[in-house]
């Protein structure tokens, strides 16, 4: 069940909130959590109720093993490793087992000459995601960073359904202390925010990414029978990808944070305006927040972090933007994708050191005015030009489409694309515009909290008033109006 | 007593409550305007809604064919079926007299680029409430193609809209099952109002007799070019279709040929009366099929049909039933194609290579009633397991005779291969872009 779908907006949604918030307070919190989780786990059925024994497994095996770590009777370091590794390893073998067996024996398979045959493994639905979540209250409960919560609190907090499928990753004790009494209660300013935050996220859903999609996909999906683009049409594509992928995964974001508002709880942001990032070490500060969050936490810091020397650090920051795009899928595009974004923090940072010797003890400024300018606009070549291999099936596909980037292309063989060059290319720079020009979902709504931490307002502020309800209105029913094929977020891939 | 933090309330505002019913309020009021503009024009015809004329009592062809037939199918009782591919669908009118005396009630549930699968489905549909009596069925080679495995899922079939299943279980929401698409989405917008403002002016209708009128289409399609360039686009076309051709079944899965047997099958146990022909036609599209190389297959495919039906009716006790082959070259079928590329010249009984029009149609159905086909003077022949061999040799004789007399024509037939074979795979399309091959 999709959010951007009827059987979501009309059907599961309102049934739960009505159950929900007519029997929250009678049942007291934990019931009432215990309650919410078992219709999260319905949501998750409902794609494939196969794979429930695994995510319940997981559950327990890691809140088990967080006990243990919580346990204030063992204190033996030892053994205290022990669980950590257990956890470690049981997470990393299940997402290994269930996302990379196959690529490892077709990669083998492929160096070695070999035939090794291992049936196709389906990919449980959200499995990075939930595993990353779970991954993290593991290593949070090692730390020592947390209480030890009830079984029902934690598998309501990796399994609520507005970030089960695709994040934000939350951090456990960022999410523990909002499980209180008052959030039991129908808070109808909560459902205002939530309400508009879900619309706002659909229409980036629906209206922009996919109608943005038109230009892209075709392309792309052309490539693997050797159809060659224009360079025109190919440059298009590319671009129009970046914004799919952007409206799709922060519209889907925002409506995740939306949901979880609905139910008087608050999710972390995972896009602050990354296309107005001047360079890319900011921008991947403000690109998948929560993703990059978990990983700077649990693999570049305990890498070493900026610990060492340039090179050591260099390597750490390689490594995890390796393993992040390693993450995003089992194939030889994302990991030269992380490879490469490796690369570009690798000489921002190196850049950064350079400045900083030069300007001893002061600290690099934002730039202004044309430089910052240059700046975005670098930075988003850069990104843009990464995804190339992202998003391309494999690697012919990915040389093809370098080859039409550059030009280098025989003019008898290129297929022109069946839709408006010139359509296309206004829709995605009005879509870039709007990444540029307009505040993010959070700022816009800065005055009601919608995360967990404060957020600055912007020169569109929302408001509770006639006007707003008006325009949510014409966006939601806009939005509801383009659900003509329902489609998949892309990030449910992953 | 002591303070409880939990208790502690979130913050509302005073104006969420307003903000909230406004909101509500706003939603509603758009969403009822919106639907009850589309319910009223009824663009796809699936809500029954009164036809005004000059308002929206013409329907556009809004290239849903599977679901509007699918509600005509639902909402009415037919005792005659029309059912093959697009030929079918521009070529057979339930109003025609032949027709008529065939069934009072027929309804053209032709889809286009069908296979027999879904052929067979809208069949049971008919058919649900026994009230059929009479069913043609119009067969071309490309509705056997086992290139790729069967698409029970092409061109927007959804078993859903059907009121049964293939198991025959009961779908009682079937109706329900392409809302809110048909009333409250973009493509509803906008075809009601297409529909409201192109009431006389649009390419093609969808009567409510499942006909689809071609009259503006031909218009439209000799507009550029004339008929010529209308057949050379159609045969341009085709070609790609034809492309990896085969009437070899998959080792797996039923086979269209299969289907087809299922199709027949049931018409014998409804004991309902069937016709089955190879569509008329023109020349020039067994002129294809020779430059394509596939005139072996077509003729296997007839052979086979006829074996089928030879054997499905001795199963059912029935007397052998023939199947209805217009596939040669006679003054119908060999009708002139003007030689320039001229917008006003017209084809009396073609508008392309492959789509015949009614007037054709009926003539064909007058034949096969009167049995004139079988004369030497008809347009066809009733192919039968004994005169099978015979036929064929007749049919490629007059085909060759055409030949010799049409060269031109032949010319540009295999012009129109090679143009198809020079271009690589079909460009890629954006979604909304697809056109299926009715718009021919």
């Amino acid at each position: 069940m999709l959010f951007n779908s009827y059987e979501f907006i009309v059907g599961f949604l309102p049934i739960c909130l009505l159950i929900y918030f007519s029997f929250s307070q009678r049942l007291g919190l934990e019931r009432a959590l215990g309650l919410l989780a078992f219709g999260s786990l319905a949501f998750y059925s409902y794609w494939n109720p196969a794979y429930l024994p695994l995510i319940l497994s997981s559950v327990a095996v890691n809140f088990w093993l967080g006990t243990k770590l919580k346990d204030p009777n063992i204190t033996d370091a030892r053994t205290r490793r022990s669980y950590l590794l257990a956890g470690v390893v049981f997470d990393l073998g299940l997402l290994g087992y269930f996302k990379y067996a196959n690529f490892a024996v077709d990669t083998w398979n492929y160096l070695s000459g070999s035939n090794v045959e291992l049936a196709r493994i389906a990919l449980p639905l959200a499995i990075s995601f939930f595993t990353f979540q779970q991954l993290g209250y593991v290593l949070q409960a090692y730390y020592g960073l947390q209480s030890q919560p009830t079984l029902v609190r934690y598998g309501f907090v990796v399994t609520f359904f507005p970030h089960l499928i695709a994040g934000p990753i939350v951090l456990h004790q960022e999410f523990f202390p909002q499980l209180k009494s008052s959030i039991l209660k129908f808070n109808k300013e909560s459902f205002a925010v939530g309400a508009t935050l879900f619309v706002f996220g659909l229409f980036k859903k629906v209206v922009i990414a996919d109608n943005i999609a038109r230009f892209s996909s075709p392309i792309f999906d052309a490539l693997p029978q050797g159809i060659q683009p224009t360079t025109a049409s190919a440059w298009l594509a590319v671009f129009a990808y970046s914004l799919q992928l952007y409206f799709d995964f922060s519209g889907y974001s925002d409506m995740a944070v939306g949901l979880a508002r609905l139910f008087n709880l608050k999710l972390p942001a995972n896009f602050e305006s990354p296309y107005k990032a001047a360079n890319v070490g900011e921008f991947w500060r403000r690109w998948h927040v929560t993703l990059s969050r978990f990983l700077r936490q649990y693999l570049y810091v305990p890498l070493g972090g900026n610990r060492g020397s340039s090179l050591r650090v260099s390597f750490n920051l390689f490594l995890t933007m390796l393993l992040g795009g390693m993450w995003h899928g089992a194939g030889w595009g994302f990991i030269i994708w992380g490879a490469v974004n490796g690369v570009f923090l690798v000489l921002h940072r190196l850049y950064v050191m350079a400045w900083r010797k030069r300007h001893p003890g002061e600290r690099p400024a934002r730039a202004s005015g044309l430089k910052l300018e240059l700046g975005i606009t670098f930075t988003f070549f850069l990104v843009m030009m990464s995804r190339v291999s992202f998003r391309a099936p494999d690697w012919d596909s990915s040389m093809i489409m370098y080859r039409s980037l550059l030009g280098l292309v025989n003019v008898d063989q290129v297929v022109e694309p069946s839709f408006s060059l010139m359509r296309g290319t206004i829709l995605s720079l009005g879509a870039y515009l709007i990444c540029r020009v307009m505040p993010n979902t959070q700022e816009m709504l800065a005055d009601y909290d919608p995360l967990p931490e404060p957020v600055s307002p912007s020169w569109i502020r929302f408001r509770l008033t006639t006007p707003w309800a008006l325009v949510v209105a014409v966006a939601l029913i806009i939005a509801l109006l383009n659900f003509g094929e329902v489609s998949e977020f892309l990030y449910f891939q992953f | 007593m002591e303070h409880d933090p939990d208790q502690h309330p979130l913050p509302e505002s005073p104006a969420a409550a307003p903000f909230l019913l406004r909101l509500g309020l706003f939603v509603g009021t758009l969403a009822v305007i919106i639907v009850a503009g589309t319910v009223a024009v009824d663009p796809y015809a699936t809500f029954g809604s009164p036809r005004i004329a000059g308002f929206n009592s013409l329907k556009i062809n809004s290239e849903a064919d599977r679901m509007v037939k699918a509600a005509a199918l639902r909402q009415g009782s037919f005792d005659g079926l029309l059912v093959g591919t697009s030929q079918a669908q521009y070529g057979l009118d339930p109003e025609r007299p032949a027709i008529r005396k065939l069934a009072k009630r027929t309804y053209n549930a032709g889809l286009v680029a069908a296979n027999p699968y879904q052929l067979l489905r809208y069949l049971q549909v008919a058919d649900r409430d026994r009230t059929l009596r009479s069913v043609v069925i119009v067969v071309d080679l490309l509705l056997f193609n086992e290139k790729e495995p069967e698409k029970q899922t092409s061109f927007g079939f959804n078993e859903a809209r059907l009121p049964a299943g293939p198991d025959g279980r009961a779908q009682p929401y079937a109706a329900l099952a392409d809302l809110p698409g048909t009333a409250f989405s973009l493509d509803a917008i906008k075809l009601a109002v297409r529909t409201v403002t192109h009431q006389t002016t649009d390419s093609e209708w969808l009567k409510p007799t499942g006909l689809l009128a071609s009259e503006n289409l031909r218009r439209d399609l000799w507009s550029k070019g004339g008929p010529r360039r209308a057949f050379e686009e159609s045969e341009k076309r085709y070609a790609g279709w034809f492309r990896g051709f085969t009437l070899e079944g998959r080792e797996k899965g039923p086979t269209a040929l299969g289907r087809f047997e299922q199709l027949l099958q049931h018409c014998m146990e409804r004991d309902l009366q069937v016709t089955v022909l190879v569509a008329p036609a023109h020349a020039r599209y067994f002129q294809l099929l020779e430059a394509l190389e596939l005139v072996p297959q077509a003729e296997e495919l007839k052979r086979r049909l006829v074996a089928l039906l030879a054997r499905v009716s001795e199963k059912a006790g029935r007397p052998p039933m023939p199947l209805w082959d217009f596939g040669s070259a006679n003054e119908t079928t060999g009708e002139s194609v003007p030689r320039e590329m001229d917008p006003s010249a017209k084809m009396r009984w073609y508008f392309d290579a492959v789509h015949f029009n009614p007037d054709l149609g009926d003539r064909v159905i007058a034949e096969i009633m009167s049995g004139e086909a079988a004369a030497s003077e008809g347009l066809g022949i009733a192919l039968t397991p004994q005169n099978v061999e015979q036929a064929l040799r007749g049919v490629r004789a007059s085909q060759a005779a055409y030949a010799r007399s049409h060269p031109t024509d032949v010319e540009q037939v295999r012009a129109a291969v090679k143009a198809a074979r020079s271009e690589k795979t079909p460009s890629p399309q954006a979604p909304g872009d697809a056109s299926p091959p009715s718009k021919e």
